[in-house]
């Protein structure tokens, strides 16, 4: 791949899927630093992995298994040596633009609760959730974790209970 | 709170901006990467270059045939030690991230039990050879007169001193990398059947 052709695609690949791709790292990292390290971290490696991209699988699902794979390491790493916590992006929820300040306040609020309870599910299931948060159907989500859509399906249903039971506590 | 407000509550973060990144930068980060692996393997070569110049450099002004058989091992140590790192460090160090995650981190799990095994063979494949041929030399220079035993003595226990921490440091690594590995394994395990 010819060096015009590789910037062109990496930037049509942010702009198409950059701004999920923060949400990813969001749901993986609180801490705003290591969500820095991984978003960079996950940046290389589709920089790096770019040129051998073939056409088999779609982009999007190509580039979901790379930064799921990347931050699934990531956070692997964070067993062995933890970050402090504090400096939670928590704290840096803005409220959504186009809202009244009372609902801002009860969205941004809920927000936070959301990731909250993102960050307390087992690492696969957290993966599978925050890939169906972003609206991918099971068969790709499936193709993304390595399970079958069956399974993928049951753990929808499973997470998704557990998520809005814990939101409407 | 149905799926769809889960869905809409989720994409309305705040972080919906792309990152801004220079794909330029990002072709000079996956340069400065390779780089620093090439340094890293280079430096692995200079280092055994280095003990084996210097050691062979003792073998041929040794003063008795111990001393130089024990110099020679040493050199050759370090050479032997330089290509088997070599040749293990052919063997796949990363797993493809184009995977599915169960597909990358099975592979990532077999990945470190090779590094852990590695380590944990230190013992066997860095500080034998090395110690085979400090034991032969110190053998060769052990001082025939008791004045000078004192700081031969210290240099031999100097070396066994750093040996163990190696061998110990070493055997540390393998079990956290080992530990690692079964997290997770024991992971993926949790998520059968598929």
């Amino acid at each position: 791949m010819d060096d015009s052709r590789h910037k062109a695609l990496f930037q049509a690949l942010l702009d198409d899927h950059g701004a999920a791709l923060r949400r990813l790292c969001g749901g993986y990292e609180r801490n705003e630093a290591s969500r820095h390290d991984l978003e960079q971290e996950i940046l290389l490696n589709l920089w790096r992995a770019l040129p051998r991209y073939r056409g088999d699988a779609a982009l999007r699902t190509w580039m979901y298994r790379i930064a799921h794979n990347v931050a699934s390491r990531h956070i692997h790493k964070e067993v062995r040596a933890p970050i402090p916590s504090g400096n939670d992006q928590r704290a840096k929820l803005q409220p959504a633009s186009g809202l009244g300040p009372d609902e801002a306040v009860v969205q941004a609020d809920a927000r936070a609760r959301l990731h909250d309870c993102i960050h307390q599910l087992r690492p696969v299931d957290r993966q599978i959730m925050l890939l169906f948060l972003e609206d991918l159907p099971q068969k790709e989500i499936g193709e993304i974790t390595g399970l079958s859509q069956a399974n993928v399906s049951t753990r929808v249903h499973r997470i998704k209970g557990e998520l809005t039971r814990m939101l409407s506590e | 709170m149905s799926e769809f407000d889960l869905k809409a509550l989720w994409q309305s973060t705040e972080q919906t901006e792309r990152p801004e990144v220079d794909p330029e930068i990002m072709k000079q980060r996956a340069q400065a990467f390779e780089r620093k692996v090439w340094r890293r393997n280079a430096l692995e070569w200079v280092a055994a270059a280095f003990v084996f110049i210097w050691f062979g450099h003792d073998a041929i002004g040794s003063e008795n045939t111990v001393e130089m058989v024990g110099n020679t091992l040493v050199a050759m140590a370090a050479i032997g030690i330089a290509v088997y790192l070599y040749l293990k460090g052919r063997i796949k160090t990363t797993s493809d991230p184009t995977s599915d995650t169960q597909t990358y981190m099975k592979a990532h799990a077999q990945i470190l039990f090779d590094q852990a095994r590695l380590l944990a063979g230190v013992p066997l494949w860095y500080l034998g050879p090395l110690s085979l041929g400090m034991i032969v030399l110190q053998w060769g220079r052990m001082p025939t007169d008791g004045q000078q035993m004192g700081a031969w003595l210290s240099v031999v226990v100097l070396v066994t001193a750093v040996f163990l921490g190696i061998a110990w440091l070493n055997h540390r690594g393998a079990k956290k990398l080992r530990h690692e590995a079964q997290m997770l394994l024991s992971e993926l395990d949790e998520t059968s059947p598929q």
